[in-house]
């Protein structure tokens, strides 16, 4: 054959593979215009019946088990080999009678109980059977069959928690909806509230022993049979478990459980208690945080089992007070010292129960997510699985490409990213499982579409999943970064995701975090603008833009977050320098404007608050100026709209503090106009009232001072019925700030005062707010010294 | 110079364009390959996994910090070339054997556990051969999926192609190995 000959071959086949089924056979005949051999080549080449693993199994297979599988066990018919461990086989099979899916766990035929240690066995399994909870896996039955014992357990789809934590970078088909470590806990201690209620202690408690199930429930596996593991081993002293040997001296009945896992009590021989499960939870609770085994991972048998003994394993620091609290407190040496299932599991409770506490966990640490797969572990072909999860994987970044290139831009625009919030989540669910590895070959690519995802959320309100969702991508992304600190691109892309997670977290109030993620960014900013011309730079990204946008941007956020913290010193420092970086990039680079825009009206915003009268005009009015540029460039940008509406309630505030009213007045009208404009393109947006209340409100204090009273009463009176029902749904420190203010002008008093201790509880303390908490004598308000005015 | 620093440098002038430090390159990914694999099966495993030998290879072999992406997906088709060595050579070895040759070769596995083969590489072997007499991209596509476990996207990137195309010709090259192994 000649290569031209088979290309030829080739484009005929891959096109009709293309084509649905019934309309292939048609489209050859019509592609090989009536050259014979042509379709005929073609046509035995899709007729050759061919294997569906035909290359897509490995190259090289080993025939792992001599041993038949059995047909029959009881009344049990066996479907497959689920695994096979120390004490014997687990199959896979049907219960004909009872007509349910059970799993048969045949002991090895050496290892059979004598008869007081199997009414012993007995004894506890009857327990077991008696809870009937959903966190445990059931004991149905336990007889002998030629010789083995076997015992039928409850059938459970889904893989170990160890699995899951490994496999948790991993992409896989079936992706469901992650778990959060905290309810994994939870499941857990209440199944072991429930047993060691009961007088029945696991023993043996590991990863390898919880099952997180397809439908996204939990249970725990063996439950008690750590006890008859170690009577087996009692029986057959001729061959101890291999870790045995390392405790010669110690009474081998007691040596149950898995080293690592195992608790100091167990390591020294003392009989293992409920607290020795706590222990155990210790050690997954830390590992469920942390995503790492508490351990060093070459640690030997040997050493493990010291570590136990000594009781020393080193709780990260990293950790929230109250779980760092609780793992020292599960991890204690003394088994009488632990709390109880029942005391952990309120502590568990407690620290999930808490919103404000949790938001804070989600950005602060490391979320271990872990994704439950359908029968993943047991399929037959492991690589028509694979397959799938490729396939899943390109559908799912042609999914997300679409959606942040496309359609993205054009709702986010409008203010209607909401629209993407199914996507979103189905695109979360697969990046979330993205490893390093494919991180790193798109140069952080994922990281970025999760830092968009997490916009989404973050613009629809789920501050909560937004947080938990940029935290993934931060930790990918820093991955990246650290092993490639000088790859510009990585360095750019890490720092636009310090920005968008400090947006975020502003609007979560997490303020300390705001100004570390922006203080990050900045330094990186620095570096990618070091030695360049202000607002210049290379033409590819990150490009001139992208550099000073970085560098200018993180200056305004990292100010801000002091600034509403009231630390109005530190914003000032960084917004005075930040000035004086964006002027000439701006100057140079029209683009960064908008940078130069909100620096100056953050400086503006903070010598307002600081009462620094002299400086406050000049920058206020560059903002006004730019922002009036812009407008008038983009009349039709909703966004440009509100800002420019927001400037004129702020020109019209610093010339009535200025005394010059008939200015303030001028600003306040022509707001007004701007303002409805802006409502009317969008009368729900929350945002945008409050900006045209803020503006009724700038213009109803002129109004008072010039003496028409009527016509400022009449402004009170519209913007609290504008912002009374924003601001009672929604506890947002502007709307709230908004609320007080038309409250205070209507004399409203007894109510302002309710807003104020909300407000002081929040730490809200703009100048305007403060001036009227003094001037009304307000004393629920939180007022400071400004200490600037002073110095 | 470390061995790992030595390999990382001959990859760089691999990639550079000097044939000759690929010579030298796949007899040390050959026998780490190897060790590999008989690690893998000698701890019980019933299937080669032929990406995760790769990695593991790359993880041992080379300075990680002093490469990008486009080295290690060089690396990885480089690998996936030499995996299609060890595993045929290999094939061919245990063959013989059966048939009572005398010669004392290495097997991966040194006891005698039964194996099989999805497909008979030896005769998968000259259906490559023939292909790459006329399309040898289409047996590249082949040795980078089958033996080397790259993902269309991977391969895509490595033979400067679109991953659409690579579907395409990977369905192409499916059946057309099909047909001829079944001749």
């Amino acid at each position: 054959m000649t290569p031209e000959r088979f290309k030829q071959i080739k484009n005929i086949l891959a096109d009709t593979l293309d084509l649905p089924l019934e309309e292939q056979h048609a489209y050859m005949a019509e592609r090989c215009q009536g050259d014979q051999a042509l379709l005929v080549e073609v046509q035995s080449l899709l007729a050759a019946e061919i294997g569906e693993d035909f290359l897509i199994a490995p190259p090289l297979q080993v025939e792992s088990d001599n041993e038949e599988i059995p047909t029959q066990i009881g009344r049990i018919k066996i479907d497959q080999l689920l695994a096979a461990g120390g004490m014997g086989k687990v199959y896979a099979g049907h219960d004909e009678l009872l007509k349910r899916q059970v799993a048969v766990k045949v002991l090895h035929s050496n290892q059979q109980l004598s008869p007081e240690q199997r009414a012993n066995f007995l004894n506890e399994a009857q327990a077991l059977s008696s809870l009937q909870h959903p966190n445990i896996c059931q004991i149905y039955d336990f007889f002998t069959e030629q010789g083995k014992d076997i015992l039928v357990l409850e059938y459970i789809d889904g893989i170990t928690l160890s699995q899951a934590l490994k496999d948790q970078t991993q992409i896989h088909p079936n992706i469901r909806p992650q778990i959060q470590p905290l309810m994994v806990a939870k499941k857990i201690l209440m199944a072991l509230t429930t047993a060691h209620e009961s007088g029945i202690v696991h023993r043996d408690l590991k990863p390898d022993n919880i099952m997180m199930t397809t439908s996204g429930g939990l249970k725990i596996l063996d439950f008690g049979l750590a006890k008859m593991g170690s009577l087996l081993n009692q029986n057959k002293a001729s061959e101890p478990a291999p870790y045995i040997n390392e405790l010669a001296a110690v009474d081998q009945t007691q040596v149950a459980g898995t080293p690592g896992y195992m608790s100091p009590e167990q390591a020294q021989g003392v009989p293992a208690s409920a607290a020795t499960d706590l222990w155990s939870f210790g050690l997954i609770l830390c590992e469920l945080l942390t995503g790492t085994k508490p351990y060093p991972p070459e640690a030997t048998t040997h050493e493990l089992l010291e570590r136990a003994r000594l009781g020393e394993f080193q709780v990260p620091k990293k950790l929230p007070r109250d779980v760092s609290h609780l793992i020292n407190a599960l991890l204690n040496p003394k088994p009488q010292h632990r709390p109880s299932a029942r005391a952990a599991l309120e502590a568990v409770n407690r620290i999930i129960d808490k919103p404000k506490r949790r938001l804070k966990i989600a950005a602060v640490m490391l979320l271990v997510s872990i994704t439950i797969l359908s029968g993943w572990k047991y399929t037959h072909d492991l690589n028509l699985q694979r397959d799938k999860a490729i396939e899943a994987r390109n559908q799912a970044e042609d999914l997300v490409e679409f959606m942040l290139h496309d359609l993205y831009t054009g709702l986010r625009a409008v203010g209607r990213t909401e629209l993407l919030q199914s996507t979103a989540n189905k695109a979360l669910q697969y990046y979330d499982n993205l490893n390093d590895d494919q991180i790193e070959q798109k140069k952080g690519m994922p990281a970025i579409a999760l830092m968009q995802i997490a916009e989404v959320l973050g613009d629809k309100g789920d501050q909560e999943q937004a947080l938990s969702t940029l935290n993934t991508a931060i930790t990918k992304l820093q991955r990246l970064y650290q092993s490639q600190p000088d790859d510009e691109l990585i360095m750019y892309r890490m720092a636009d995701a310090y920005i968008k997670a400090a947006d975020i977290l502003k609007i979560a109030g997490e303020l300390e975090l705001t100004k570390q993620y922006a203080g990050a960014a900045t330094q990186i900013g620095k570096q990618l603008t070091a030695g360049l011309i202000p607002g210049n730079g290379p033409t590819t990204t990150p490009d001139a833009t992208d550099r000073w946008r970085i560098y200018l941007r993180s200056i305004y956020l990292h100010a801000d977050g002091h600034m509403r913290l009231g630390e109005r010193t530190e914003a000032l420092v960084l917004l005075e320098q930040g000035v004086v970086d964006a002027i000439p990039a701006a100057n140079n680079n029209a683009k960064l404007k908008v940078n130069l825009a909100d620096i100056q009206f953050k400086l503006c915003n903070t010598y307002y608050d600081a009462n620094m009268i002299d400086k406050l005009l000049k920058p206020c009015l560059a903002t006004y100026v730019m922002d009036r540029e812009l407008y008038e460039s983009n009349p039709s940008d909703f966004q440009v709209l509100q800002y420019f509406v927001g400037d004129h309630s702020v020109i019209a505030n610093v010339y009535r503090k200025l005394e010059q009213l008939d200015e303030s007045l001028a600003y306040a009208t022509a707001g007004i106009a701007l303002g409805e404009q802006l409502i009317q393109r969008d009368p729900e947006n929350e945002g945008a009232l409050n900006e045209y209340v803020t503006v009724i409100l700038a213009l109803g204090r002129v109004q008072q001072l010039l003496g028409l009273t009527q016509e400022s009463q009449q402004s009170f009176n519209r913007a609290l019925d504008i912002i009374g029902p924003i601001a009672a749904d929604q506890e947002e420190i502007s709307y709230m700030n908004s609320h007080f203010t038309a409250l205070v002008f209507l004399q409203r008093l007894d109510q302002a005062k309710e807003v104020a201790k909300a407000l002081s509880a929040r730490n809200f303390m703009r100048r305007d707010y403060q001036d009227l908490c003094v001037k009304y004598d307000i004393k629920e308000c939180q007022v400071d010294a400004l200490k600037e005015q002073q110095s | 110079m470390t061995d790992k620093q030595q390999l990382t440098l001959m990859l760089k002038q691999w990639q550079a364009g000097d044939q000759a430090a690929l010579d030298q390159l796949i007899p040390q990914v050959y026998q780490e390959l190897r060790r590999l694999a008989k690690l893998q099966l000698n701890q019980g495993k019933n299937s080669i996994q032929c990406t995760e030998l790769i990695s593991e290879a790359y993880l041992k072999l080379v300075d990680i910090n002093a490469m990008d992406w486009q080295d290690r997906t060089h690396f990885y088709s480089m690998a996936a070339r030499t995996m299609r060595r060890v595993l045929v050579d290999r094939y061919r070895q245990r063959n013989t054997n059966k048939r009572g040759n005398d010669l004392t070769l290495q097997t991966l596995v040194e006891e005698d556990t039964q194996q099989t083969h999805a497909v008979e590489l030896d005769a998968l072997e000259d259906a490559l051969l023939k292909l790459e007499q006329f399309d040898p991209e289409l047996a590249e596509i082949v040795t980078l999926k089958f033996y080397g476990g790259l993902s269309h996207q991977e391969i895509a990137g490595v033979v400067g192609s679109s991953e659409r195309t690579i579907r395409r010709d990977w369905s192409v090259a499916r059946l057309w190995l099909n047909r001829e192994l079944n001749a």
